[in-house]
């Protein structure tokens, strides 16, 4: 009896093992990326400056503008993929889209468009 | 025992030194109280007796009166970020915020105004930094045709649709979704189609709201990103969107909050 339980027990580990190795961090065609606006050497950028994703995934971009001088509020935009958001000092965004075209985008501040751009690279699966 | 008494050149700077001490004290002993009275006798209604924005009449009113403890002033010739000069205080003060409730304070005199204006810098502990100097405006260029076309160029290639709109009327995408100003209140960008603007009709003024920004509001310093020239083309552009029949005389107040914003200052001045 005691071996029969040990053996579904371990069959029932190894399974959870094996899926474990096998997803990636976050649910499977997920990616969730952080962006911080920053103002560095007197010049307000997103950064990281790039961003890496696979063709057909969903990404999910949290927002933040950690930027003290004026104005409070800046923009992030991908005009590809119909992202616009505004985004207020200290009041962090979210925003999801499915990365559904392989290519290098621009990312921009639509409010500002002089500020420094980022880029968002969209792999082929 | 011997005295020992300061000689020569050490002796002129310490009693220079003392001279001007004592005239300090005595500009600052006149001026604060002085300043003090006028503050609390009208402006504090709005402003409030500490000047945090929240005097008994601010609740009635659309636009939040500015805090001025926070040192951070919209309507300055200074580079974003910086200290308003004492002019550029003492020109608001005189010649109010338009169209909101901060009316001409022309009913005082020139010394009162600039007895206000010292009361003001001590509700800051900002003003402790030092003040750089004004920002020059350079001369105004001929309109013509293609300064005009110019202008329209950098008014959509510097994002200012997003909040004024594509016709400047002040309903851009960012505006339809609802603005925040630095102190999280409710703000709605310039309707640049009519005049005056809050900074008065004068063209100049609005080149130093392009070039310096309005700080402690969505608008920002364009001085980095566009040059002097590029700014007068944006300003005269902005300019000829504003039909006759749309440009308020000056000298007259405009109906709304600056209506009231009369009203309140007499009712407090009278002591009603």
């Amino acid at each position: 009896m005691k071996t029969t339980a040990g053996i579904v027990v371990g069959f029932v580990l190894s399974l959870m093992l094996a899926f474990a190795m096998l997803a990636p961090a976050g649910a499977q065609g997920e990616r969730e990326l952080h962006a911080v606006n920053i103002n560095y050497e007197g010049n307000n950028v997103w950064t990281p400056g790039t961003y890496v994703v696979r063709k057909g995934e969903k990404v999910r971009f949290k927002l933040f503008n950690r930027v003290k001088a004026d104005p409070n509020v800046h923009g992030f935009a991908i005009d590809e993929f119909n992202v616009k958001v505004d985004v207020y000092r200290d009041k962090p965004e979210t925003v999801e889209f499915t990365a559904d075209k392989a290519g290098i985008f621009r990312i921009w501040c639509h409010l500002h468009p002089a500020h420094l751009a980022g880029q968002l690279v969209v792999l082929e699966k | 025992m011997r005295t020992v008494r300061p000689r020569g050149r050490c002796r002129r700077a310490v009693l220079g030194g003392l001279a001007a001490l004592l005239a300090v004290s005595a500009h600052a002993g006149a001026q604060t109280p002085e300043g003090r009275h006028v503050y609390e006798r009208h402006c504090a209604v709005c402003h409030g007796p500490k000047g945090d924005g929240n005097g008994e009449a601010a609740a009635r009113l659309t636009t939040k009166p500015a805090d001025l403890t926070a040192g951070r002033y919209k309507f300055r010739s200074t580079p974003s970020g910086a200290l308003p000069t004492d002019e550029d205080l003492l020109r608001t003060v005189t010649r109010g915020v338009r169209g909101t409730a901060m009316v001409p304070q022309t009913h005082l005199s020139q010394a009162e105004r600039q007895l206000v204006v010292g009361y003001l810098k001590r509700l800051s502990p900002r003003f402790a930094e030092p003040v750089p100097p004004a920002v020059e405006v350079p001369p105004a260029p001929a309109i013509t045709p293609d300064l005009l076309a110019r202008g329209a160029r950098v008014y959509r290639a510097s994002g200012c649709p997003e909040c004024h709109g594509d016709g400047g009327k002040g309903d851009g995408p960012s505006a339809r979704k609802g603005m925040k100003d630095a102190r999280d209140l409710p703000i709605v960008p310039a309707d640049l189609t009519r005049q005056p603007l809050k900074r008065g009709s004068a063209p100049e003024e609005t080149w130093k709201s392009i070039a310096l920004g309005l700080d402690g509001t969505p608008m920002p310093s364009y001085a980095d990103a566009l040059d002097p020239a590029d700014i007068w083309a944006l300003v005269l552009f902005l300019e000829s969107l504003v039909p006759q029949e749309r440009r308020h005389p000056e000298d007259r107040l405009l109906p709304g909050e600056e209506v009231l914003g009369d009203q309140i200052e007499r009712q407090h001045r009278e002591g009603r």
